[in-house]
């Protein structure tokens, strides 16, 4: 179709108006053309049925929308029973406690360097027992799975982080409690939580009162395991305890006994500052509420603060005890090993439903 | 030969037939504007000059009609009325091309084929074309080659990510306080760039060891794109991140923002594999220049002026980046009033709502310049002796993805608290005024800049938001993230839920990430 030189407007305006639709048209076979072509190639070059899926695969992986249900059509907090497998010690932790486990395998953060230096300290006395014992923490390590943490944690005091290995350690240097307490390392609730008085004979009570407080906790009723200084109990329930389990005969024992003061025969000064912080510092007890967790900020500690610096930014903020930078003290892991001597527990694994519960 | 090839074109392949192609495409099919048409026509073989300047079909003059053109010898005819056909039954031209998209066609096997070799001119034409034109380069969608059409073909179970579809999003299970960490990992994990860099496999490893975290993170793109409904257990990266950065490694509730911090700085120490090699081939291991992937993606730079305020000499640094921290209204350290002559207005269209601070102040009163007082006197170069100087910080060069950080966590000396002050940020966010290079314009006298719509460079579309509830000193931190354009949704460690806009702009926010919206080739 050759140009021609016309005029494109005037009265008659059909001509400009064909000019345009020709050309409109034209735009559009040429964009046709273009998905005719890739549509072409794709069928010639083999790669056009890529496109496919099936409907079941689509259903399957479409989003949930419910209340109640989280996009897969899962009810909430089904997954307490999780577990993996430490990368360092080839252990298989429960995944909401992986990270206080890991911690202490690794050796790294605030309590394991006390940790290690205690374990040190007592290394020469202490029989093998002892140190699979202290690794029965990362069992313990309940305090800190998922419903406990949606719950207010204020720091906790740094209280009896070293009597109740204290009084652990005495017994195995007395040689003589080694067999009474069960040594099975996996057992959680043997060597640290309460004893039941029952299973045992006179002359096992006896040599276990002469080193612990023995005081029979209402709650489940088994023997308080921890030293004669314990605060939560009275000498006079000591007494009665005595009394009750050993005779009239037995009265004599708590005075007479310098294993009373236990604690003071190791004379390395970490001891004897530990047992002075737990002496001062109140009562905490996983098996109480949650709420009751809100107890006194003990933000001043008495070990030296070390302060921690991150890399590129000094916002080392969040909702942390790292805040104040406290390096060394730590309170938080220092709660599971304190509270596992607080009350005896019934089983450790139980202790997640608890927090259910709460939840 | 390429399976959608034709033994035909074998016939074709000889003597100058590499360059005579070219020139076909170079003057008829992708000759960019008709200039260079024209201008391509002169300095091309005379042969070719009179009858280029006239493309139309021998036989009938159209110009439209499909027009082809005989690969054999110098013939245009147009498709629809058959005339090209006709040439080649009466010369045995068995070859032709369509002039407006370039496909070969081969008259005997009536069809158009897709030869590799004449392909490869095809598109090597067209990238000049474009270069020309300033188009630069163009996306092209990726095609299997013969090899992983095979794999696929094999393999016909395959997953479509669709709009409604949750393949792409899963939960974390908290390892023990560890929700910081959970946030920041969805917020990397939902990074269009970054989920595009390790689905397509891009890392290659140089670590001996089995602890880099850049495999790590490509582990953790597979675990999320695999369909599984169950949480992932992160407990691995945990364990990297916590080897590598040693001072993060503690069991306590720790900052999302440091977090982050530290994560991408061992990445980006891990992806040495990844940085591209020069010209000849060494690779560039300036730290200053690295190309790895988190450069790419976080690495801005913010520019540092100090002006003497005797001289007027200005001394500019640029310092890399990977996140803005903002203070907030409240803070010990005064909010109000901003810059003098600053912005007037909303920018980013946020709601001002009865005077809720907008990212957008935050942002102005970052780059605000800050007379620095007599007791912080600067050495100026030009006059040789301490003066008084004013500070001023500007964007230099905006990253890919944008961090802001509201620094809602205060430990200053007399005090240590949560700033909950609402802060109200935009879905879309423009960058434009806080650029040093809008300051420099600003200086020249250009006050009131026009927003500029057409200028997409400095755009920003949020996609994933960090939220902390609590106190300093316990807390829990949850995300928002963005999928598939418009969906938004809570990731609260395990559980994933779909959220609105709404519930996403009316939180506090800790952390924003935003992205930029257009994206162009180097």
């Amino acid at each position: 179709m050759k140009m021609e030189e016309k005029p494109l407007s005037g009265p008659d305006n059909t001509r400009l108006e064909a000019l345009v639709q020709d050309i409109y048209s034209e735009l559009v076979e040429d964009a046709c053309l273009g998905l005719c072509f890739e549509v072409h190639r794709a069928v010639k070059q083999g790669y056009f049925f890529l496109d496919e899926t099936d409907q079941d695969s689509i259903k399957e992986f479409e989003i949930v929308d419910q209340p109640g249900v989280d996009i897969f059509g899962q009810v909430f907090n089904q997954w307490k029973n999780k577990e993996c497998e430490c990368p360092n010690c080839k252990r298989l932790i429960a995944a909401s406690r992986f990270a206080p486990h890991l911690e202490k395998c690794l050796g790294m953060g605030r309590n394991s360097s006390r940790i290690a230096n205690r374990r040190l300290a007592s290394n020469n006395n202490i029989s093998k027992s002892e140190s699979d014992q202290e690794d029965n923490d990362d069992l313990n390590d309940n305090d800190w799975s998922y419903g406990a943490e949606k719950k207010s944690k204020k720091r906790r005091s740094d209280k009896n982080q070293n009597s109740p290995r204290r009084s652990k350690s005495l017994k195995h240097k007395n040689g003589e409690l080694g067999t009474s307490i069960s040594s099975d390392p996996y057992k959680p609730y043997n060597y640290n939580t309460g004893v039941s008085y029952e299973s045992l004979g006179p002359n096992e009570v006896r040599l276990l009162l002469t080193t612990q407080c023995g005081v029979i906790s209402e709650h489940t009723k088994k023997m308080c395991t921890r030293s004669h200084r314990c605060p939560q109990h009275t000498d006079d329930q000591r007494r009665a305890i005595r009394l009750y389990l050993l005779g009239p005969s037995a009265l004599t024992l708590p005075d007479a006994d310098v294993g009373g003061d236990c604690f003071d025969v190791p004379t390395d000064g970490q001891a004897l500052l530990s047992r002075m912080q737990w002496e001062d510092s109140p009562d905490i007890s996983p098996s109480d509420s949650a709420s009751s967790k809100a107890s006194t900020n003990h933000s001043d500690s008495r070990r030296p603060k070390k302060k921690k610096k991150s890399a590129l930014s000094m916002n080392s903020g969040g909702g942390g005890v790292n805040l104040t930078g406290v390096g060394s003290s730590s309170f938080q892991s220092n709660i599971s090993l304190s509270t596992k001597k607080k009350k005896p527990k019934t089983a450790a694994p139980l202790v997640p439903s608890i927090y259910d519960q709460l939840n | 030969m390429s399976p959608a090839g034709c033994s035909h074109v074998n016939g074709y392949k000889v003597d100058n037939w590499k360059q005579n192609l070219r020139v076909i495409y170079q003057c008829f099919v992708w000759s960019g504007t008709a200039e260079t048409r024209r201008r391509k026509v002169l300095q091309s073989d005379a042969g070719w000059t009179d009858l280029a300047k006239s493309c139309i079909c021998h036989m009938c003059g159209a110009h439209l009609n499909r027009l082809h053109s005989c690969l054999y010898c110098v013939f245009f005819g147009c498709f629809t009325k058959k005339h090209i056909h006709e040439h080649a039954k009466n010369k045995r031209h068995n070859l032709a091309i369509d002039l407006l998209y370039g496909g070969i066609y081969c008259f005997v096997c009536q069809d158009y084929i897709y030869d590799k070799d004449l392909e490869q001119i095809a598109k090597e034409e067209q990238r000049k074309a474009w270069k020309l034109q300033g188009i630069g380069e163009k996306y092209t969608t990726w095609e299997p080659t013969k090899r992983e059409l095979e794999l696929l073909r094999h393999n016909p179970k395959r997953r479509k990510i669709t709009t409604n579809c949750t393949i792409g999003l899963r939960g974390l299970i908290n390892l023990g306080n560890t929700c910081f960490m959970n946030c920041i990992v969805q917020a990397l994990t939902h990074t269009p760039l970054l989920r595009d860099f390790f689905l397509s496999d891009r890392h290659k490893c140089e670590m001996q060891s089995n602890s880099c975290l850049v495999c790590e993170m490509s582990q953790l793109f597979q675990e999320f794109y695999s369909g599984h409904r169950s949480p992932h257990i992160p407990f691995r990266l945990l364990h990297l991140v916590w080897t590598h950065a040693r001072h993060l490694a503690g069991y306590e509730q720790q900052d999302a923002h440091e977090f982050l911090i530290a994560a991408l700085d061992v990445l980006h120490r891990h992806c040495k594999g990844d940085t591209i090699r020069d010209d000849n081939g060494k690779k560039t291991n300036n730290p200053n220049h690295c190309n790895c992937i988190i450069d790419q993606i976080f690495t801005g730079g913010l520019q540092s002026d100090v002006t003497c305020q005797v001289c007027h000499g200005v001394s500019t640094t640029i310092d890399p980046f990977w996140d803005i921290s903002l203070d907030l209204p409240g803070s010990s350290t005064p909010f109000w009033p901003l810059s003098p002559g600053g912005d007037s207005g909303t920018v980013n269209g946020e709601s001002h709502l009865s005077g809720s601070t907008t990212l957008t102040d935050c942002l102005r009163r970052f780059t605000r310049p800050e007379h620095l007082g007599s007791s912080a006197k600067i050495k100026c170069g030009g006059c040789h002796s301490y003066q008084e100087s004013t500070k001023q910080l500007t964007m230099k060069k905006l990253p890919i993805v944008a961090c802001f950080h509201l620094k809602r966590f205060e430990h200053s000396a007399k005090l240590r608290r949560k700033i909950t002050t609402y802060v109200s940020f935009p879905l879309e966010l423009d960058m434009t005024p806080f650029m040093a290079s809008s300051k420099e314009s600003r200086m020249n006298g250009q006050y009131q800049q026009s927003v500029d719509i057409l200028n997409n460079d400095n755009k920003y579309s949020l996609f994933a938001v960090v939220n902390h509830q609590g106190t300093l000193e316990s807390g829990h931190y949850t995300s928002f993230i963005r999928q598939h354009k418009d969906q938004w949704f809570k990731c609260d460690d395990a559980i994933i839920t779909k959220a609105s806009i709404k519930d996403v702009l009316d939180s506090e926010g800790y952390l924003l990430f935003y992205h930029k919206q257009f994206l162009e080739y180097e």
